[in-house]
């Protein structure tokens, strides 16, 4: 498996949930990837480290480039939908979601946080176990992280991040 | 007396074959970096050169896949080398800066200041693709040990055996073919590259936002030594930029950076800024959709360079120094000859 990009910032060992910060809304694993938290595009679910396959063709046009790795071999795929971009890492011959990125307030998270949207908005869905790292906020959801980039109280970023990346 | 010297000359004799066992066997299992992962071996090729070099480049695979120093002596009578490696972090190349300087004196070393976005250890396979390569130097220990991943020993970069002893199960016929060496991958440290893969501007990636774009103290910290270092040898440093797409090169690094060369007068060239003056096409000039330059490219970026290298640097065209000129003959044969390999390579369908 060959794993060149990755999320930044370092989450600390993710604390037991108390039952005060627990979520207003919680999420059902997923049996597939064991990530609590899945990315939803017009209806369709996409997931980290799931193959993104024939998802792909259910999600619309993109704009696409790759990144090769310096000295080994395997490709990350990155595409870019607009409103969110995709990524992926190769295992094998198949590629595997790696990264999902929200990239304006059209698109929300399945529990219905978008950009723009304010850090007690987030903790209103999402409770507050939380890791913090400066203005990054994490989620553990199993294998992989949702984070959230907070600036003056307003989200400007929302990525669902594979673990195997970090 | 005379048993006790004969007992010392067994114990030396048994030291010394113990001795060449471990360094035979140390060779044996040693990744090749031949036919494959090239870039492992790009380190080591300096020390066979004869180091009157007037620029060395020095950093990651964005100066060892864009820029040729065949072209800096084509064009210019420029005689320079490249000592790059994949991944190399900035403070394996302040060593390895520390460490050329003690070969030779260039009159301007070229740093790419890419790395400046890790200010951590990164991965082994990379750190040993430079670290493994450099000869035996208080440079290198100290490159170890700056590189060094929490899991990593020191001992095992002194003996690469006691680190790739479990290779025996993968060992191939060309471990033994080149267990004393093989001849060098690179064009004085240039990686050739003549595929083509290219990426137009409406893929053209888009940055995702960081947490934090500040580069770190280490990182910096490392740059301020290579400023300092270069300061105390006389040797100009300059900065570059390599126009590559992947990584995402944020304004938020590049005002750092520009911050950074006029506070130490420092000359900078991004060349992502460049695109027209270099000719840079990244349809046509990329093999991998923008994040290296192919040959085609790497010739437009250096003759760009080789412009400034003459000009703004006043380095002299040296093709009248006889014994230099006969060494880059021969060079050159092979550079072209790879160029004639990779072509017909490509035509037959299976790129190098």
């Amino acid at each position: 498996m060959l794993l060149m990009a990755g999320c930044d910032g370092k989450t600390d060992p993710v604390q037991p949930v108390e039952s005060s910060k627990a979520p207003a809304v919680t999420t059902t694993q997923d049996t597939e990837t064991k990530n609590a938290y899945v990315f939803t595009a017009g209806g369709v679910q996409v997931k980290v480290d799931a193959e993104l396959g024939s998802v792909l063709d259910s999600l619309g046009t993109y704009a696409y480039h790759e990144e090769t790795s310096c000295a080994f071999e395997g490709i990350d795929k990155f595409y870019d939908f607009g409103s969110y971009e995709i990524d992926t890492y190769p295992d094998g011959d198949k590629d595997y979601v790696s990264m999902i990125i929200v990239r304006d307030d059209l698109v929300s998270t399945t529990e219905g946080i978008s950009l723009y949207m304010t850090k007690d908005d987030m903790i209103r869905v999402y409770g507050s176990d939380y890791t913090e790292n400066g203005n990054l906020y994490s989620y553990d959801g199993g294998n992989m992280t949702l984070d959230f980039i907070i600036k003056e109280g307003e989200i400007v970023s929302i990525q669902y991040c594979s673990k195997v990346l970090k | 007396m005379k048993k006790t010297i004969l007992k010392t000359v067994e114990y030396v004799g048994v030291i010394l074959v113990l001795a060449a066992l471990t360094i035979l066997l140390g060779r044996l299992f040693m990744p090749k970096y031949y036919s494959t992962q090239k870039e492992g071996s790009l380190i080591r090729e300096y020390y066979g050169e004869d180091k009157d070099f007037d620029v060395v480049f020095i950093g990651d695979c964005e100066v060892y896949e864009n820029f040729v120093p065949a072209v800096l002596w084509e064009d210019f009578g420029i005689n320079s080398y490249i000592r790059g490696s994949a991944q190399q972090l900035i403070w394996q190349s302040y060593y390895l800066m520390e460490e050329t300087l003690k070969y030779e004196h260039p009159d301007v070393m070229v740093f790419n200041i890419l790395s400046l976005k890790y200010n951590e250890p990164q991965r082994e396979e990379y750190n040993r693709m430079t670290l493994d390569g450099m000869r035996f130097s208080k440079s290198k220990v100290d490159s170890i040990l700056a590189s060094m991943l929490p899991d990593e020993n020191f001992t095992d970069y002194l003996f690469p055996l006691l680190r790739f002893h479990d290779r025996y199960k993968e060992l191939k016929s060309e471990d033994i073919s080149l267990l004393f060496g093989h001849g060098n991958v690179s064009h004085n440290g240039y990686l050739m590259q003549l595929g083509v893969k290219g990426i137009t501007p409406d893929n053209y990636p888009v940055g995702r936002m960081l947490p934090d774009y500040t580069f770190g103290e280490n990182a910096m910290k490392y740059l301020d030594k290579m400023v300092e270092l270069c300061d105390n040898e006389g040797v100009q440093l300059v900065f570059v930029k390599a126009p590559s797409l992947t990584p995402y090169w944020y304004d938020e690094w590049e005002e750092q950076v520009v911050a950074y060369a006029s506070e130490h007068n420092i000359p900078y060239i991004n060349y992502l800024k460049l695109l027209p003056e270099t000719g840079i096409d990244f349809t046509e000039d990329t093999y991998d959709m923008g994040g290296h330059l192919n040959l085609y490219g790497a010739v437009k970026l250096t003759k760009h360079f080789g412009e400034f290298l003459r000009n703004e640097m006043n380095l002299p065209d040296r093709r009248n120094e006889e014994k230099l000129s006969q060494s880059w003959d021969e060079k050159l044969k092979l550079y072209y000859a790879e160029i004639e390999t990779q072509k017909a390579a490509q035509s037959s369908g299976k790129d190098e």
